[in-house]
């Protein structure tokens, strides 16, 4: 089955992180963006019904929110009963890079808790070494 | 042995360490590069780019040549990246490959454009089409998913 990915956030960050990641990785197909509460009178919960009810192919949905506790978040934990999905929080370009290249047959589950291992060690401070630590680890 | 040859004049960074290792599956990158060994900072930002899984090389250019032909690459599937034209054609004369791609070559004023990420100077068009007569393939692409353009198009 294949995976369909959900990017949705407040404001236009689903949308510009389309843009980086197929910057990077070229066009995706199995790509929907939502960016919320851009308009007066915008209806978050229309939206939503909106994309699982135009996507009818067989998938597995993942959706990336913006932020844990948000409203962007809250409103797709509304519907989790309704449809079937996964429902990660904190998205960002490491993390989404990683989930639209390593996607194995494994269970979806462990996909994504191995995608999320590995991304949140991206999320680091830069430190000055000497290079004379390293030079060896360059050659052959 | 070599799987890509790639000018890019950023050499390591997200682009290429994601995409082009990902779609070639090759387990090492090697950066062909003279200046680079004395960049201390460059060094680490090169070593922080490197993608999880995969050996990575940085060699001055005539290192690398010598490498290559001594046959210790042979084991590896490599990505080679070069910083400039010139660089990368001096390297596929001494070994033999056939196909160069250009992924980005740094804008100047004085560089004519033929893609959205290839500028030329007229030395670099020249030394393109010399070796593009020695039957020498230049590919123009930026990322895996992107057409390929022949170089031979856009001059």
């Amino acid at each position: 089955m294949g995976r369909t990915f959900i990017l949705a956030s407040h404001g236009k960050l689903a949308d510009g992180l389309r843009r980086s990641v197929e910057m990077i990785l070229g066009q995706q197909k199995n790509l929907v963006t939502l960016c919320a509460y851009e308009e007066d009178g915008y209806c978050i919960e229309r939206e939503i019904e909106n994309i699982f009810h135009t996507i009818t192919e067989d998938t597995d949905f993942i959706v990336l929110t913006d932020i844990l506790g948000g409203s962007v978040n809250n409103e797709f934990i509304k519907v989790k009963e309704k449809y079937d999905f996964y429902l990660i929080s904190g998205m960002n370009l490491p993390l989404l890079i990683e989930l639209l290249l390593n996607q194995t047959e494994e269970d979806t589950k462990e996909y994504i808790r191995r995608a999320l291992s590995n991304s949140k060690k991206t999320i680091d401070i830069f430190e000055e070494t000497n290079s004379a630590d390293y030079m060896d680890v360059f050659d052959f | 042995m070599i799987k890509k040859i790639r000018v890019d004049h950023r050499l390591l960074h997200g682009q290429v360490a994601f995409s082009w290792v990902h779609a070639l599956g090759v387990d090492c990158i090697v950066i062909a590069n003279d200046k680079i060994l004395k960049d201390q900072m460059a060094l680490m930002a090169i070593k922080m780019a490197k993608p999880v899984g995969v050996k990575l090389v940085v060699k001055s250019i005539d290192d690398f040549i010598d490498s290559a032909k001594s046959g210790i690459t042979d084991k590896y599937k490599m990505f080679v990246i070069t910083e400039n034209i010139v660089d990368a054609c001096k390297i596929a004369e001494a070994l033999g490959i056939q196909k160069i791609n250009l992924g980005g070559t740094k804008a100047q004023p004085e560089k004519r454009q033929i893609s959205q990420a290839i500028f030329l100077t007229n030395d670099e068009e020249e030394l393109i089409m010399d070796m593009v007569t020695k039957g020498i393939v230049f590919e123009v692409q930026m990322v895996p998913g992107d057409k390929v353009t022949n170089v031979k198009e856009l001059l």
